[in-house]
């Protein structure tokens, strides 16, 4: 009776038992899904490749693929499948719009994406304030952001506030004048590196310039004129001494880009949420 | 007895010591496969370098002359003392490139700023190269 019951119960599993077919578009989506979420984005595009070339009505595998794409830093791919996809990108559904305006912030085309939401018609009117607002800052035009910001209200939504707030910040800059690093450093070696906040390089070309001047002296105080080691030394000084004020100035101007590099990060970190 | 014999025939023992080490032991010296096997420890690498690269595309001669003083220096006295420069590029490399792209004044007094900056009392103002530990500060 037992071995009886058994063999039908091996029978029922035989009839349910079957081969699948793992390359089908379900169960390549749930692969490519997984991928993505488990952030392989590179592979995950290639699996979205495949589920879009075997259902290319699908809208969302589409969505999929560029975010992969995107994800994966792989844009100029990214950007390539919108003109695949899309015949007239200005007519493109909202969260594709919102993709393509990401990708080009992310590819340095600020002023095409300003542009672009100037035409755009499916995104919301407050969405493309905000991405224009991205693309000023991005293109390190603090000035006509800041006058872009006050041009429409702030929201309790995040985007929109924290990038009024970096508008606001960019307005109150202050960069070092290079000019006025030079002539510190005319006057007393070293102190132009203090004004831009370099104290150690500042220090250090304090002591070259004032080492070497010392021994100048000390060469000429014993020897006179025609003491080669004070002119030796002299000349050291002296070099070391136009260095600075060259350098100085070019701390300046490092210090100011710093100053923007900065705030590009932060525009481009609010701009793209999701990174 | 043995002090006698030591005293009276010092030249014999000496003679007999060597003669008995020499035949009751096996004493090599080194063959040639044993040179060979030593030569490939201790490789002596042949200092080569391209500096003619440095020399192409200069505008003047006063820029010539300068950019072979430095090769000269990079040549004869920098590669006897091993490499000390906190920077990519060097000091001397980027002297040679920063007299090429901005000419022999500025070039020079960007070169001279850089030695005062050659130090590593500063790593948060300069990124790292690639995979060693030297800053990246190349002329711009």
């Amino acid at each position: 009776m037992i071995k009886n019951i058994f063999a039908i119960l091996i029978l029922l599993c035989i009839v349910q038992a079957k081969g699948q077919d793992i390359h089908d578009l379900n169960h390549s989506k749930q692969f490519a899904d997984y991928l993505f979420k488990t952030r392989q984005y590179s592979l995950a595009a290639e699996e979205y490749e495949r589920i879009v070339f075997l259902d290319s009505v699908n809208i969302q595998n589409k969505y999929m693929l560029i975010l992969s794409y995107r994800k994966a830093e792989e844009y100029s791919q990214a950007l390539n499948r919108f003109t695949f996809f899309f015949k007239n990108r200005f007519i493109m559904p909202a969260n594709f719009a919102e993709e393509y305006v990401k990708l080009l912030l992310l590819t340095k085309q600020a002023d095409s994406a300003f542009s672009y939401l100037s035409i755009n018609q499916s995104l919301n009117a407050e969405l493309k304030q905000n991405y224009q607002l991205a693309a000023l800052l991005l293109q390190k035009k603090w000035d006509d952001s800041f006058k872009y910001a006050m041009s429409y209200p702030v929201t309790n939504e995040k985007m929109n506030s924290r990038l009024h707030l970096l508008a606001f910040d960019a307005k109150r800059i202050k960069y070092k004048k290079p000019v006025t690093a030079a002539i510190m450093s005319a006057i007393v070696p070293g102190t132009g590196k203090f004004y831009t906040k370099n104290w150690k390089d500042g220090i250090i070309a304090m002591t070259f310039v004032g080492v070497n001047a010392w021994q100048a002296y000390r060469g000429f105080k014993k020897y006179g004129k025609k003491s080669a080691y004070g002119w030796i030394f002299a000349g050291l000084s002296a070099s070391f001494y136009i260095g600075n004020i060259y350098g100085s100035a070019k701390s300046a101007k490092k210090y100011n880009q710093k100053l923007d590099d900065e705030l590009y990060k932060k525009a481009l970190h609010i701009a793209l949420d999701d990174l | 007895m043995m002090n006698t014999i030591i005293i009276k025939y010092p030249n014999s023992l000496l003679l007999f010591f060597i003669l008995s080490v020499s035949f009751s032991s096996n004493i090599y010296a080194q063959t040639s496969e044993d040179l060979r096997l030593f030569s490939d420890l201790y490789q002596v690498h042949e200092h080569k370098n391209n500096f003619a690269r440095y020399f192409k595309n200069s505008s003047n001669e006063l820029e010539l002359i300068s950019t072979g003083l430095f090769v000269f220096y990079k040549d004869f006295f920098s590669s006897q003392d091993g490499n000390h420069c906190v920077f990519y590029p060097s000091c001397s490399i980027y002297t040679i490139e920063a007299i090429k792209k901005q000419g022999i004044v500025i070039g020079l007094m960007n070169g001279i700023d850089r030695l005062s900056r050659c130090n590593k009392l500063s790593p948060e103002n300069y990124p790292l190269y690639k995979n060693s530990n030297l800053f990246y500060d190349p002329v711009e």
